[in-house]
Formats: C-alpha cells, sequence, structure tokens
C-alpha cells in the first residue's frame, strides 16, 4: 500500500439491509477497490459470497484490482444457563483488499493485521 | 420393453414407440444418471482425481493437470461413465471445474516462467473460468469438495462452498486429497468438518480412492 493510513468502514445491519444484493457487492468492492478493509455487521450467506467472488472476478484488472479476501466469522453465543436461554448468533463478515490484510480467527476473536 | 415394441409395432407411430421405450429401459434399469462435480481451491487436485475416476470407470481422462495455478480455466466434462461399486450403478457425468479464488494476480503465474503476455492472459481466463464454475453450481447433483490436506481446512472459499451447497441441499463428499505428501494432515480436515463425511485419498497415487467410490456409491443410493 502506498498511503500508510487504512482506512476500516464498518457497515452496520440497518444500512445494508436496505440494499439490494447487487448493489450491497458494489458498496463493498467500490470500498475494497479504494484500499479500504470492509466490515459488515451482518455476515454475507454463502449464496451473496459466491456472488461477490463472481462480481470480483468481473472486477479484476491486470494492474489495479486483483480481488479481495473475503472472511465470515458465525459464531453462536449462548447468553446465560438456563434451557430457555436465547442463543445469539453473531455473524459478520470482513472484505478486504487481497493483499494488505491478514485476517484471523483466534478462539472466536477476529484478528485484523495490516501491513503498511 | 420388448412387449412395448410389439404393442406398438405396425403402428404408425414407431418413433414414438421407440422413444417411450427409451424413457421404459430408464427407468426400468437402476442406473440413476447424475452430474458429479469436482469443486475447491486452486490446485487441490480435481482435475487428477477426475482423470483418475474417468480412466478407472471410462478409460478416459477429462482434464489437463499442471502445477500451475488455473490450469483448469473452463469446465470440462466426461460424460456416460459408467460408474459401479458395492452392487451401485450410476451413469455418471463428471464435471470437472475450474478452481475458485477469491483474487487473481497474473504476477503469481510468471514465477513458473509464463512471460507478460501468457500470464495476463492466464489471468483473464482463470476469471472467466472462476465465474463460469460458481454459475455450474446450480446444475450439479452431487458434489466433490477436493481440499489439499497439506494446507489449512478453513479457508474461506472451502467454508463459502460447503455452505452454498448444505443451503441448496444437494449431497457431498469433502476429499482430503495428498495423503501421500508427509506434511498432510487429513485429520485436521476430519476435525474441521466433524458434521461431514470426509474421505482421505491419493489422486496421485490411488490410495484411499474404494473408500471414495464407496462413499459416491452410498450418497448416491
Ligand atoms: N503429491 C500429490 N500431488 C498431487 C495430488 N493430486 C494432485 N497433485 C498435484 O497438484 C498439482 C495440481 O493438480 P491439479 O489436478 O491440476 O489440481 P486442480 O487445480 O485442483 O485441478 C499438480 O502438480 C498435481 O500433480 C496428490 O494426490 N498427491
Ligand atoms: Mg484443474
Amino acid at each position: 500500500m502506498s498511503s500508510s493510513v487504512v482506512r476500516v468502514d464498518f457497515i452496520p445491519e440497518v444500512t445494508v439491509e436496505k440494499l439490494s444484493l447487487p448493489n450491497r457487492l458494489d458498496l463493498i468492492l467500490d470500498s475494497v477497490a479504494n484500499n479500504k478493509v470492509v466490515v459488515i455487521e451482518k455476515a454475507l450467506e454463502p449464496q451473496e459470497e459466491l456472488a461477490l467472488i463472481q462480481k470480483t472476478m468481473e472486477r479484476v484488472d491486470a494492474d489495479k484490482f486483483t480481488g479481495i479476501k473475503l472472511f465470515s466469522l458465525k459464531s453462536k453465543v449462548n447468553n446465560g444457563k438456563s434451557f430457555f436461554s436465547k442463543t445469539k448468533e453473531l455473524t459478520f463478515s470482513v472484505i478486504a483488499p487481497s493483499d494488505a490484510v491478514q485476517v484471523t480467527d483466534i478462539n472466536g476473536i477476529l484478528s485484523l493485521s495490516i501491513a503498511q | 420393453m420388448v412387449l412395448f415394441e410389439a404393442l406398438f409395432k405396425n403402428s404408425a407411430h414407431q418413433n414414438m414407440a421407440s422413444s417411450i421405450g427409451n424413457v421404459f429401459s430408464r427407468l426400468l434399469s437402476k442406473k440413476k444418471q447424475a452430474n458429479m462435480c469436482l469443486i475447491g481451491e486452486v490446485n487441490t487436485g480435481k482435475s487428477t482425481l477426475a482423470n483418475r475416476i474417468g480412466m478407472d470407470f471410462a478409460g478416459k481422462p477429462v482434464s489437463r493437470v499442471s502445477e500451475i495455478p488455473h490450469e483448469t480455466r473452463s469446465i470440462q466434462t466426461l460424460e456416460k461413465v459408467d460408474f459401479q461399486k458395492d452392487g451401485t450403478q450410476l451413469e455418471l457425468t463428471i464435471i470437472d471445474m475450474p478452481g475458485i479464488a477469491t483474487k487473481v494476480d497474473w504476477r503469481e503465474f510468471t514465477k513458473y516462467g509464463l512471460n507478460k503476455n501468457e500470464a495476463m492472459t492466464r489471468a483473464k481466463e482463470a476469471t472467466k473460468g472462476i465465474i463460469e464454475a460458481i454459475k455450474e453450481l446450480n446444475n450439479i447433483d452431487l458434489a466433490l469438495v477436493v481440499m489439499d490436506s497439506t494446507r489449512v481446512p478453513f479457508d474461506q472459499v472451502n467454508l463459502t462452498l460447503l455452505g452454498a451447497l448444505e443451503m441448496q441441499k444437494k449431497p457431498f463428499i469433502i476429499v482430503a486429497n495428498k495423503t501421500d505428501l508427509p506434511e498432510a494432515s487429513p485429520e485436521m480436515i476430519k476435525e474441521t468438518f466433524p458434521q461431514h463425511i470426509v474421505v482421505p485419498i491419493s489422486a496421485l497415487t490411488g490410495e484411499g480412492i474404494e473408500d471414495l467410490y464407496e462413499a459416491i456409491a452410498k450418497i448416491a443410493s
């Protein structure tokens, strides 16, 4: 990366919900193509991830954009010990410019390592 | 079948008779037709495995194999593969897919001795192949998700593919390939996907291949 500033955009569920799938994918890819890391508050479904990969491949060009790094974290959190306790699903997706970011999930903690 | 043709003999509907006869013979034989695809990340040995299955049951290979990533850049198929195992008979169409990746960088290919032009053409074709492969997923009946046992299994491409197959309720088998290599760890793939069928094999040496055929016979019957 040429600049030493890395921007990470957190996109809340309310923002994502309003958009159609193609618009949502465009929003993601526009940001990533501009070297931003995108974190979406509700993980993409597998079919949506495939659609994202398709769109990414349509956009790949020789010099400016070689693709994305995609990472979806889906973990079920059980808050409470009783039989009736609610299981809350925490999910989010990280989409990053392919070479700038390493994403790791160690014991449910998501780590973004950003190379400068 | 014979009865059917006799019934229609001398009628004006001989063509119809034979086509009805065909439909019946297909229904009567136990042989099920199935589109079986090989999918997964790049360079996991999908084409090597497709060729082994093709050779074992049809005497023909399916695809070209290379150590250079993205060798399979368009879908390769072999039809009418007469699969037999443990009393199960299938008429398979083997569909060898381009490897799925989230990035394609032509510079990678220059490491394998390709010049800039060749590398850029290969990259362009690879991106098209990935799009084609994802579309083709809608037309399959059964998938072999091929993973390289020497790599960490929780790559997002694997998770995405498995998730999509589960959502579409398509049967699949995880193939933990390259068990002949000393650094292979098919156990790690089993531990990562305890809820799925995992069959360790070496597509190169043939080790474990009968276990895979058993699993295919089981899942298809
Ligand atoms: N050691 C070993 N190498 C394999 C095996 N299967 C495939 N390969 C090698 O892995 C590379 C990629 O194989 P290929 O079948 O083209 O992979 P594909 O991209 O998934 O179709 C080639 O160099 C193959 O010879 C295996 O079981 N063991
Ligand atoms: Mg191949």
